[in-house]
């Protein structure tokens, strides 16, 4: 049963209500007291449905502490309609929830930067509501990572750029790479810091020379969320070997099964258990581990907790009776996950010829048959797919003429299960989008090391990716793909943030993949992907 | 003492081709002369499926259809920006997609980065591909859920029951491409499933393995050999995999040969390989 009392999370005028709790958090030494937290909750309760600011609508802040429950059902508006919140077991009290709750010394929860408004990632839109609201001493900026280095001043919106303006966090990976069980891996190449506009990886404290050798890349916070259809525990034992290495699966240290490590983008953690108390830790200041009961509240929580958009400004109303099943989050329910989908009996977000109207009648089943059409471009349409290591390069051909969903295959999430480990150009140059704002590294491979399949040896890249954990030059750009609900509430796209909007993410593969896309099909692409 | 070398098919290659007369350094190939050359992969853009063709001596071949990568694909195709060693019989076939067929052929993709392969695609010029995996979604169930269930890849299975009943020893090999460690999806991996089971029902004592390191003798005479430490690199892949599916490691004693096989033209790239022997 889903539950629509959508008043607690109601939507707010950006810069009216959390200015108090902003203003209150300033005067103390950048935690919000438990009195700024309060006023806020207080102010949120009270400026219910009110209107975003300058046209652009930002689902309401989730606070760490503030907000005293998060609804069984909720709607957060967007550019292009309604995200839904659905969380499976009901209403969740937010006091003591490891998720929703502080638990570290920063005043940040795990939903800090996992906003339900946002998809449970967060957008460069609320960012910059969030901090014209609370300002910089919101946990949301906290040095650690929310700022673009740790040893810039705070205070300045500079130093904060990346999140501001990227929706990028820092993550710091260790220096050498470390295994899962923490021991240094020698890697297969050396690293150069050719460009450091952050200053983070040439700093004495932070950088690669530093005592403890970090390098510092930035990248978005994943989706929190539809977990069900995104992680997998395939025990089989036909299972354990990773068919794009030829060698066994990754395997988690503590329960030991081969796992598909489909959490982080460069795939750092094997388990939720172990990313629950990296996060704790790397990024909430919280000392120690997680106790069990604190880690089975946060397994629980990420796996009854969905979000895809649930009312679409062209389309209206979006899943249940009459509509097109695999959509809105009520398309979640009775649906096992996650299984491959490239069949045409088993489509990944299923069949959408509720929408295909031959002659549409309303606006509405115009934009309806347009996201049936963009549907058809993603599902059906081949292009050739070329120089995408881990990808072309085992076995099936360089170039490999097939469809979007060829990698967006696991059902309702659209995530890959191969796993999804890829380079498509993001991050590696040629193909990167020009970043002057995010660090270049130059990567040399040893002789004796297997080349990066397409670009050889030396790579220049602004996200070493999977190779920062495996140590591989082959791994080097690697990225696992993310899933595809909720985009119309998360803006920008890619680990990188590289694609400000759903346009410039098809672009991107327009021109990636010499697609040759139309402007209908483009626009047919968008339609589609703004309704999942 | 039951022997089962690689793939049926492969064992009915040796036999084949050497009844073949060579023509290394024939500069026009006959059918059934035996080819051997490393040369850039061309793609021919069909309206179905796009078909892979090489150009060797002035003369077109067809190696195959493009077919995905589940458990129906048959063999492992090239790729843009890297070379690839075309190992074949010329087929006395009618010509497909404009290219002579190759029988017995084998290709390999080899490692290094070759910026000069990244080829224009050749137009269709009216040519039709063969029947293969349709470009769009599948119209059944999907490759990966089908290697689960059973054999993959066309791979006969490696033994029978009446195997198991009588406690045989089993002896096959692991294929790889020219200079690759690289454990082929599907067929390769469902051999090594196939052992591990075999080893699991007879209560396997032993598992001997030989790692080979295989040369290629190159129409024109050229020889081209594997890297030194391919060998190795096979065997502990191969044995890190075992390990993987639940073979005891204690069991397993190996052998590399660094000392390349001769190359001889026909059959050389069955030397790409691991030998294994399952002793009960």
């Amino acid at each position: 049963m889903v539950d629509r009392r959508s008043g607690l999370f109601g939507f707010v005028a950006v810069g009216a209500v959390r200015s108090v709790a902003g203003r209150l958090a300033r005067r103390g030494s950048g935690v919000p007291s438990r009195a700024a937290m309060l006023a806020g909750s207080i102010a949120v309760v009270a400026v219910l449905g009110g209107a975003a600011a300058a046209g652009t609508k930002v689902p309401r802040w989730f606070g760490a502490s503030y907000d005293d429950r998060l609804p069984a059902y909720s709607q957060f508006d967007n550019a292009f309609g309604k995200l839904g919140v659905l969380n499976e077991s009901g209403d969740v009290p937010t006091k003591g929830h490891p998720f929703l709750a502080p638990l570290g010394a920063n005043g940040r929860a795990c939903v800090t930067c996992h906003q339900p408004g946002n998809a449970m990632s967060i957008s460069t839109d609320s960012l910059r509501a969030h901090w014209q609201q609370a300002g910089f001493r919101d946990p949301v900026f906290a040095a650690i990572d929310g700022s673009n280095c740790p040893n810039l001043p705070q205070d300045k919106r500079a130093s904060h750029s990346l999140l501001l303006d990227h929706a990028l966090f820092r993550v710091p990976r260790p220096w050498p790479p470390r295994d899962l069980s923490g021991k240094a891996i020698e890697p297969e190449f050396s690293i150069e810091v050719v460009r450091d506009p952050t200053g983070c990886n040439l700093d004495r404290k932070y950088g690669i020379k530093s005592a403890d050798p970090t390098i510092s890349v930035y990248r978005r916070p994943r989706v929190v969320a539809n977990m069900r259809f995104v992680t997998s525990d395939d025990t089989n034992p036909r299972a354990v070997i990773g068919n794009k290495t030829g060698l066994p699966r990754a395997q988690d240290p503590e329960t030991g099964k081969f796992i598909y490590l489909p959490l982080l983008a460069d795939g750092a953690q094997p388990s939720t258990r172990r990313q629950s108390n990296a996060a704790a830790t790397g990024h909430q200041g919280f000392v120690g581990k997680l106790s069990a009961d604190q880690l089975k509240q946060l397994d629980d929580f990420m796996m009854q907790i969905y979000v895809a958009q649930d009312y679409s400004n062209g389309a209206g109303r979006i899943g249940g009776p009459g509509g097109p099943q695999g959509l809105g989050t009520a398309g979640f329910k009775d649906t096992p996950g996650p299984r491959s989908a490239m069949r045409e009996d088993r489509q990944v977000f299923k069949t959408m010829e509720e929408w295909r109207h031959k002659t549409p009648k309303t606006p509405a089943e115009e934009f309806q048959a347009s996201v049936v059409r963009g549907y058809d471009v993603f599902f059906r349409r081949p292009f050739f797919i070329k120089d995408v290591a881990n990808f072309t390069d085992i076995g099936m051909g360089n170039p490999y003429k097939r469809t979007c969903a060829i990698c967006h295959n696991v059902q309702l999430s659209g995530i890959d299960n191969a796993p999804g480990f890829m380079d498509i150009g993001v991050e590696n140059q040629p193909w990167a989008d020009p970043a002057p704002h995010l660090p270049l590294f130059k990567l040399t491979c040893k002789p004796t090391a297997k080349p990066h399949p397409y670009l050889g040896r030396v790579i220049y890249t602004s996200d070493p990716g999977r190779a920062l954990i495996s140590g591989r030059c082959m791994d080097i750009g690697n990225i696992n793909l993310s899933q595809l609900r909720g985009l119309a509430a998360r803006a920008p796209y890619f680990t990188n943030g590289s694609a400000k909007d759903l346009p410039t993410l098809v672009d991107f593969y327009n021109r990636r993949f010499a697609m040759k896309l139309s402007p209908r099909e483009k626009t047919d692409l968008v339609n589609f992907l703004s309704v999942l | 003492m039951m022997k089962r070398t690689l793939l049926s098919s492969r064992a009915t290659r040796v036999i084949v081709i050497a009844a073949m007369g060579s023509s290394l350094g024939a500069a026009t190939p006959k059918t059934n002369d035996y080819v051997a050359f490393v040369t850039c992969p061309l793609l021919r853009d069909t309206p179905e499926l796009p078909c892979w063709m090489a150009r060797y001596n002035g003369t077109l071949y067809y190696l195959g259809v493009q077919e995905g990568r589940s458990h129906l694909n048959t063999w492992y195709q090239p790729q843009m920006k890297h070379k690839m060693l075309v190992q074949g019989v010329v087929s006395n076939r009618p010509t497909v997609c404009g290219g002579v067929p190759l029988d017995h052929m084998f290709v390999s993709d080899l490692p290094e980065v070759s910026p000069e392969c990244d080829t224009k695609m050749l137009p269709t010029q009216g040519f039709v591909s063969p029947k293969g995996r349709p470009l769009g979604p599948d119209p059944g169930p999907v490759g990966g859920e089908q290697v689960l269930r059973g054999p993959a890849g066309g791979a006969p299975e490696l033994y029978t029951k009446d195997d198991i009943a009588q406690r045989r020893p089993l002896h096959f090999d692991i294929h790889y491409n020219f200079n690759s460690d690289f454990l082929i999806f599907p067929q390769e991996h469902n051999r090594a499933i196939q052992l591990k089971e075999y080893v699991q029902a007879i209560g396997a004592r032993q598992i001997r393995m030989t790692a080979h390191r295989a040369s290629a003798l190159l129409t024109g005479g050229k020889v081209i050999v594997e890297d030194a430490t391919i060998p190795a690199s096979r065997r502990d892949n191969i044995i890190t995999v075992l390990k993987a599916i639940g073979v005891p490691g204690e069991i397993i004693t190996s052998e590399v040969l660094a000392t390349p096989e001769p190359a001889k033209g026909p059959g050389d790239q069955l030397a790409q390989r691991v030998d294994i022997e399952v002793v009960p």
